[in-house]
């Protein structure tokens, strides 16, 4: 579906290094979720490891895995997003808050010019 | 710059004059307005999970919260409820541990979200920021005191009269005369948790209260109808 496509972004693993390095590594314990449609995440998530299930209606439209990256569009234009993500007990992810992002828009480094890639996408 | 609609700058917010950020001026009000995530919480929806990593600070426009624990038998007790103008989250933001309780919306509820990093050098630069975060610690504080020392001196029908007598001063809305309704959305259950007893015995004390001629019912709503009686039953020095 193209709406989950423009939701989600893989991200190379290169990409995925230097993502680590700014961002805080977190495993949930339980199933949570991580934000609801129609709202605005609080942050980004990028997902090191598990499953998150992106959910419509209540019923799961998509599963996504490890080096996919979700919510920085929504979270840094403001927009909300058309589906619930729920992450999987065990599932290991990075968050990027809009500091962390701010921060590495800053930089002027190849990082920062890949975050805006996705933002212009 | 990222669109923020007018209605969620925090100068039009419902909340103003309640907030820790209210003393703020309007450019770093602006600018807090456009770094900050506001949501839409749907009654039973939550906004963040016991054992769950703290990410930032929540400020409540409108609606009502439940902040619960659950405890190793799986039984859930509300903690305290959050109204606009309250913070959640802040406690969090001085340590690393994880949340200790679980936020739910009661109600639709619009909660505003500033991120750790964000906040932690707010209060840097502004210490009416600090200063308000740390009045709403001391006043958590304060109430976590008399709640437990409530648990351990009070029986049952003085910690309800003192739970209709706390939920005046939070959800009160003078109706008549003394008569103060309680515009939140609490059922029974909730209620019991919140004083620690059983669903049946708190039901048997409303229905005593009623008797008492100290509060009355519109549908689920409870009105307070005598409040200094209530004070004497809730053994308090108001």
């Amino acid at each position: 579906m193209k709406i989950i496509k423009n939701m989600v972004t893989s991200i190379e693993e290169q990409i995925i290094d230097k993502l680590l390095r700014r961002g805080e590594r977190i495993t949930y314990s339980a199933t949570s979720n991580l934000f609801y449609e129609g709202q605005i995440p609080v942050v980004a998530y990028l997902i090191l490891s598990g499953n998150v299930h992106l959910t419509k209606n209540k019923k799961i439209k998509s599963t996504i895995g490890p080096g996919s990256l979700i919510g920085v569009k929504e979270l840094m234009k403001n927009d909300a997003v058309e589906f619930s993500a729920v992450i999987m007990p065990e599932t290991e992810v990075c968050f990027l808050s809009r500091s962390d992002i701010f921060d590495i828009m800053e930089e002027r480094s190849d990082l920062s010019e890949h975050i805006n890639q996705l933002l212009t996408a | 710059m990222r669109r923020v609609k007018e209605q969620e700058k925090c100068q039009n917010c419902p909340s103003k004059g309640q907030g820790v950020f209210c003393d703020l001026d309007n450019p770093d009000l602006d600018e807090i307005s456009q770094h900050k995530v506001t949501n839409t919480y749907k009654k039973g929806q939550t906004l963040f999970v016991q054992g769950n990593h703290p990410f930032g600070l929540y400020c409540v426009n409108s609606g009502n919260i439940k902040v619960t624990k659950t405890g190793t038998d799986g039984k859930e007790s509300i903690v305290r409820i959050v109204k606009g103008g309250d913070v959640l989250g802040h406690r969090s933001l001085f340590t690393s541990d994880y949340y200790t309780a679980t936020a739910t919306a009661i109600e639709e509820t619009k909660v505003c979200f500033i991120d750790k990093k964000y906040i932690l050098r707010l209060m840097q630069e502004k210490p009416s920021v600090s200063l308000n975060i740390i009045n709403k610690l001391s006043r958590d504080m304060g109430a976590a005191e008399n709640k437990v020392s409530s648990f351990h001196q009070k029986n049952v029908r003085e910690r309800l009269a003192e739970l209709l007598l706390l939920l005046k001063e939070s959800h009160g809305q003078k109706i008549e005369g003394e008569k103060y309704k309680l515009d939140i959305k609490l059922t029974r259950e909730e209620m019991a948790t919140m004083i620690g007893t059983a669903n049946e015995t708190l039901i048997r004390f409303i229905s005593e209260f009623k008797d008492e001629g100290l509060i009355e019912q519109e549908g689920k709503a409870i009105i307070i109808c005598n409040e200094e009686r209530l004070i004497d039953w809730a053994n308090v020095n108001y």
